[in-house]
């Protein structure tokens, strides 16, 4: 090999190591988030029957609110500018209604029922990050779109008093859905040396759930296993934006073996979230 | 003397200097924009409002249909107005003021022969964005970038529906109604990324806009009704024509009829989200 050929070769590894220097680095870090951007979800509100009144009580809701998990992959554009890809998996808390209900007439309180709804959601968020200072204690800004799959859940714990003393458990499962959203940081990181750096940020997190289908995957009566009583009607739901041949203005009823067919909804998911994390450069 | 001066020379320059240096701290911003919208939702169902397109009964069935609509009223125009410091070279704090202007979403159903029924809405917001503004320019050129993260604040909001009605309901004939839901002051977030193009004494700017915001509006007044032309709002009572949302009520005040306090209705939200492109100019000020 020529002289000016190694000289080349030794100049481009030189030139290439100096170009992945510190370009590349892994984050990983956690935290909680509640919800923002509440709504009064479809008809889950709290119903009690006091006397032979009905007091209905607002209880407006994000699935948005649990703990937050993240790997983040990025790389320095220029001294101040990154993009990164980070893959996030959100476990979201429960939050519970009460639901009186009405037997016979003259109505009379025939029982109760306690709703859980909860989700989770797995995010691809590629973004782009702007750090304005390069001192050790710098902080930065990020945004970029939010893609998300998005599983909930719906359980419904129900008393019967009258005429008889009855129990019930069903579990709704809705899946298949996309939320697309957008997703906002305001951080500070801190560089411990050359190689690692602490960061924390406060995330704004805007989407929508929109489930593709619902399964009952439990349902119980006086602890007895039910679930294959039921038809593929009362079980399996599908949710779309245009039904042709409805048989109702929401939805379409077809037979007892297919799901039922109804407009699409939308389940509120918007977070606000304190994130820390630990940063390794390459 | 000669010192005398000199010391005064250099007093001047240093005034002005500092003068110089405080000079050109402030500066006002003008722009424009359109936004797409983003955690957009159905409005449709529950207690009063129905908002979807179908029409059912049609002479073979085939033409029937159930259709959702997906709503954010941060979709449309906006303009946006504010006053700007440099507190250094790399951060600003900045008071904005916009107005929204949504589009407007329309719903059709229809029952033919029978009934057919029409909605829009519009929303629009009045709101306040103070702000963190970094700024960093790109080397050796006119060209600087800045991000931008602060709060909405919703001064005056509201949402503008009317409904029309042929057909044997309400009333037989053609029915006009307008409503207008408002109170509540929203607060929400902000956040832009954008470039600046520097030019003596002015900068144009083109940026990228995020807004995460819901509005829950207080009451709903009805505001005109008419039937085949004539002015029918007298003839509704309180009842029929105010709504207030509240976080709880009771039967009687949910029912519907005559009487003459507001129906109370569960209060909900309605998504103001959005992202969008904005083009302005900055000014220099002082």
């Amino acid at each position: 090999m020529s002289h000016s050929r190694k000289f080349t070769l030794l100049f481009l590894a030189l030139l290439g190591s100096q170009v992945f220097a510190q370009k590349f680095y892994f984050s990983l870090g956690m935290g909680p988030g509640i919800g923002i951007e509440k709504d009064l979800h479809q008809e889950f509100y709290d119903f009690e029957i006091v006397g032979d009144d009905e007091i209905r009580t607002s209880k407006p809701m994000s699935f948005g609110k649990g703990y937050n998990a993240h790997l983040r992959f990025g790389y320095r554009l220029k001294s101040k500018i990154d993009l990164a890809l980070e893959a996030s998996f959100f476990k979201g808390g429960k939050t519970t209604f009460t639901k009186d209900y009405w037997i016979d007439w003259p109505p009379v309180r025939g029982g109760n029922s306690s709703i859980d709804l909860y989700g989770n959601s797995f995010s691809l968020n590629p973004s782009i990050t702007f750090r304005p200072f390069t001192s050790k204690f710098a902080p930065y800004f990020r945004i970029g779109p939010n893609i998300s799959f998005v599983t909930t859940w719906e359980e419904f714990n129900s008393m019967d008093f009258q005429p008889n003393s009855n129990s019930s458990f069903l579990k709704r499962k809705n899946y298949g859905g996309l939320g697309i959203g957008f997703i906002a940081d305001l951080g500070v990181a801190y560089q411990l040396n050359e190689s690692w750096g602490l960061y924390s940020e406060i995330r704004i997190n805007s989407f929508k759930n929109r489930p593709g289908q619902s399964t009952i995957i439990e349902f119980t009566q006086n602890g007895k296993d039910e679930l294959s009583s039921l038809t593929t009607d009362e079980k399996e739901e599908i949710y779309s934006n245009y039904i042709s041949r409805p048989s109702r203005a929401d939805g379409r009823y077809r037979s007892p073996d297919d799901p039922m067919e109804f407009l699409k909804f939308d389940q509120p998911f918007s977070s606000i979230q304190l994130l820390i994390g630990i940063s390794y450069y390459l | 003397m000669i010192k005398g001066t000199k010391c005064k020379s250099l007093c001047v320059a240093i005034l002005l200097v500092s003068v110089s240096l405080n000079a050109q701290k402030f500066y006002s911003r003008f722009s424009l924009g359109y936004s797409r919208p983003i955690a957009s939702q159905s409005i449709d169902g529950l207690d009063y409002y129905y908002f979807s397109n179908y029409l059912l009964g049609s002479e073979n069935r085939d033409d029937d249909f159930a259709e959702g609509i997906n709503v954010s009223f941060g979709e449309g125009l906006h303009g946006n107005m504010g006053l700007g410091w440099y507190w250094t070279e790399s951060l600003s704090l900045e008071l904005n003021f916009s107005y929204s202007y949504s589009r407007k979403f329309k719903s059709e159903q229809i029952i033919p022969g029978d009934q057919e029924i029409r909605f829009d809405l519009r929303g629009k917001m009045f709101s306040m964005n103070p702000a963190v503004v970094f700024n960093s320019q790109i080397a050796e050129s006119n060209f600087s970038y800045y991000s931008r993260m602060g709060l909405i604040v919703g001064i005056s909001t509201s949402i503008v529906q009317n409904e029309n009605y042929v057909g044997y309901f309400p009333v037989k004939g053609e029915s006009n109604v307008s409503f207008e839901s408002k109170g509540s002051i929203p607060i929400g977030f902000n956040g832009a990324l954008g470039i600046k193009w520097k030019l003596p004494k002015l900068a144009l700017f083109a940026e990228l806009d995020f807004r995460a915001l819901s509005y829950s509006p207080k009451n709903r007044s009805m505001t005109s009704a008419e039937n085949n032309g004539e002015s029918v709002i007298e003839a509704f009572s309180t009842r029929q024509k105010e709504i207030e949302f509240v976080e709880v009520h009771d039967r009687a005040s949910f029912a519907l009829g005559t009487g003459d306090t507001p129906r109370k209705v569960l209060e909900r939200s309605y998504s103001f989200s959005s992202i969008g492109l904005n083009i302005g100019v900055q000014y220099d000020l002082f």
